[in-house]
């Protein structure tokens, strides 16, 4: 994948998966991208949301955290539930060695597995 | 005969349009047709702008024509068309760029005109109508990317059914210049792209990275800084760093739009008087070289206004150096600039809620001091023949019935000084974003005084305005006699329904 110059160098890749706690999900990866904009001393992150809401409908659960932010600069990037597109994206992030962390609804717990297999800290909602 | 555009940026007509050459018109964009016939309402509003055999007009907004600028430099076939002409360039078009100050109406005004009348407002209407259009359906069937930006992108995440059903790509929000190029790069190449972008300030172009436009602005805007120091909490470009243009730069833009003919000039600046200040105190030298530099480019006849000015600059400004009445007597007024106008922030008159919400617009005065500093700036304007167009904010966070009740009594204090003030329903922006909307439902009888006071003021003085000083262009008349009807509607509303407003107040 090309990511966008600027916007997406030296960032931080935070999977979000979306699932019936939306909206919380959302708020609490708010909360774990100021930790980790701390604890790494970043303020550029790319999103990856995967969800079953087709894009951009999912914006809605995603609009709190996006309100809320005006320190970072962030990329939002929609992926479904394809788990043979999201393995191949996390790998690709893993060789670029690129900072990867999880946030998903605990009702997505294939989501979360699939991120734990590959290594990715994972918060679970 | 060039080839058409791979590249095209537009908008809707409300945007795309000078307004009659009177930058302050294009607010009535914000608002329905109320008391005049539609057509007659957009007519006042927002006018069509001339255009070339490619449909681009001879100005457009200026936040466009940076971008333009920066992807012409960049090498691409780009250009503003406007949107009645989109057809032309249906066969070359690959990415449609569109930008916008409000594309749905939730920005103030807009969105308090529609709670209170419930009718959408000319701008909303107009922008559903633009995307719409059988140009811009015909473009999305045939692949073209839509990539929305503009001070208003944060809106799209409120109307997400409409963003799926238009088909737009991508939505960014921020100053773009140092990642436009790339973002356009990516949609010609067809790489997948981001649906939402937020620019964080770290993020923001520097003054070497910010093109000068290449085609004129509406009505001759030009900006002389981004940014402002104040951090005013509903604001949301207080959170942009401070950056100030280089005379040369802003010379170099205002000739472009004098050779475009454009014969005037907008300083944009969230304070013009804080153009080189020393934090925020204004210094007279960087202000007195950029008007004497403006008005040798645009001589004894061209138009001059100021965008925003903040009423403690303005107050300090003359206290320690008679610095307004300097720059209106030496450089801005004369036989044919009678008047300077401006926007300028009240927002609320308690000491109290201003302490909470915007602590440093008294600086370098104490808060404590709002309510006089506003006063006083008020009589230095009036004064120098400077015409303000004040807002205040209702619904606030922290708000208070008492703030409300002090707000409207500070403002018999303002009648005598020749000035329009607006309130505005507070709309989540700025530090504050993620607060709730201030809608009709919340109002409560202080609201309703403010209200009352503030429209019986600006109606006063919108009729002195009118006879006196705007609109006194021959070619102008028939705007100025829409203008009138209008305002002779709203007094004859005001006159019926005032009883029951009393009444409530009483209450």
């Amino acid at each position: 994948m090309n990511w966008l110059k600027v916007l997406e160098e030296d960032n931080i890749h935070l999977i979000v998966g979306l699932g019936e706690k939306g909206r919380d999900t959302s708020i609490a990866s708010y909360a774990t991208m100021s930790r980790l904009s701390a604890e790494k001393h970043k303020r550029r992150f790319t999103i990856h949301v995967v969800t079953m809401k087709p894009s951009p409908l999912y914006m809605e659960d995603l609009r709190e955290l996006l309100q809320s932010n005006i320190a970072y600069t962030i990329t939002v990037r929609y992926h479904d539930f394809d788990f043979q597109k999201i393995s191949r994206l996390l790998e690709e992030l893993k060789k670029e060695e690129k900072i990867i962390y999880g946030v998903v609804s605990s009702d997505l717990a294939e989501l979360a597995k699939l991120l734990e297999e590959k290594g990715i800290p994972v918060e679970k909602v | 005969m060039m080839d058409g555009f791979e590249i095209v940026l537009s908008t809707d007509r409300t945007m795309m349009s000078n307004h009659h050459g009177k930058e302050f018109l294009g607010f009535m964009a914000t608002g329905p047709a109320i008391g005049v016939p539609e057509k007659l309402w957009e007519y006042i509003a927002a006018p069509k702008v001339k255009v070339d055999s490619l449909g681009r007009p001879r100005e457009a907004p200026y936040g466009m024509r940076k971008v333009e600028a920066k992807l012409l430099e960049a090498g691409y076939k780009a250009a503003i068309i406007d949107p009645d002409h989109l057809h032309k360039h249906l066969k070359t078009m690959k990415i449609l760029m569109i930008g916008h100050h409000d594309y749905f109406a939730y920005g103030p005004p807009s969105s308090e005109w529609w709670s209170i009348t419930g009718k959408e407002p000319l701008n909303r209407v107009s922008f559903k109508k633009f995307m719409n259009s059988p140009a811009v359906r015909k473009a999305k069937e045939k692949g073209v990317k839509i990539i929305a930006g503009g001070p208003a992108a944060w809106q799209w995440l409120w109307e997400l059914e409409l963003w799926q059903k238009w088909g737009v790509d991508t939505v960014i929000d921020g100053e773009v210049e140092r990642v436009i190029v790339d973002l356009v790069e990516k949609a010609l190449n067809d790489e997948p792209l981001p649906d939402y972008i937020y620019v964080g300030p770290q993020d923001s172009p520097s003054i070497e990275e910010i093109p000068v436009i290449k085609a004129p602005s509406v009505n001759g805007l030009v900006e002389i800084m981004r940014g402002c120091p104040r951090g005013c909490k509903f604001c949301s470009v207080t959170l942009r760093p401070l950056r100030f243009m280089p005379l040369e730069k802003i010379r170099e833009e205002i000739r472009v739009n004098l050779r475009g003919g454009i014969k005037g000039v907008i300083l944009h600046s969230e304070d013009v008087l804080l153009y080189g200040a020393d934090g925020v105190k204004p210094r007279p030298d960087p202000l007195l070289k950029l008007h004497e530099m403006v008005v040798k480019e645009i001589g004894e006849k061209g138009d001059l206004a100021w965008s925003h000015a903040s009423l403690a600059a303005i107050k300090y400004a003359e206290d320690n150096y008679k610095l307004v009445s300097r720059l209106m007597n030496e450089y801005i007024l004369n036989d044919h600039r009678k008047f300077l106008g401006v926007e300028v922030g009240i927002e609320t008159l308690s000491v109290r809620l201003a302490k909470i919400i915007m602590p440093a617009k008294a600086a370098p005065y104490p808060a404590e001091q709002w309510p006089d500093i506003v006063e006083d700036a008020f009589k230095i304007m009036h004064e120098n023949r400077i015409i303000p167009a004040a807002t205040l904010i209702l619904g606030l966070p922290e708000e208070k019935p008492e703030d409300v009740g002090v707000t409207a009594e500070m403002l018999d204090r303002l009648r005598p000084y020749r000035s329009l003030i607006v309130p505005m329903f507070f709309v989540p922006m700025g530090a504050l974003k993620k607060n709730k909307w201030f809608i009709r439902d919340k109002l409560t009888p202080e609201h309703i005084e403010v209200m009352m006071k503030t429209l019986e003021h600006s109606v006063y003085w919108a009729e002195d305005i009118i006879n006196k000083f705007y609109l006194k262009e021959p070619y102008l008349l028939p705007v100025r006699l829409g203008l009138k009807l209008f305002l002779a509607y709203v007094k004859r509303k005001v006159k019926k329904l005032r009883p029951q407003l009393e009444a409530l107040l009483r209450k």
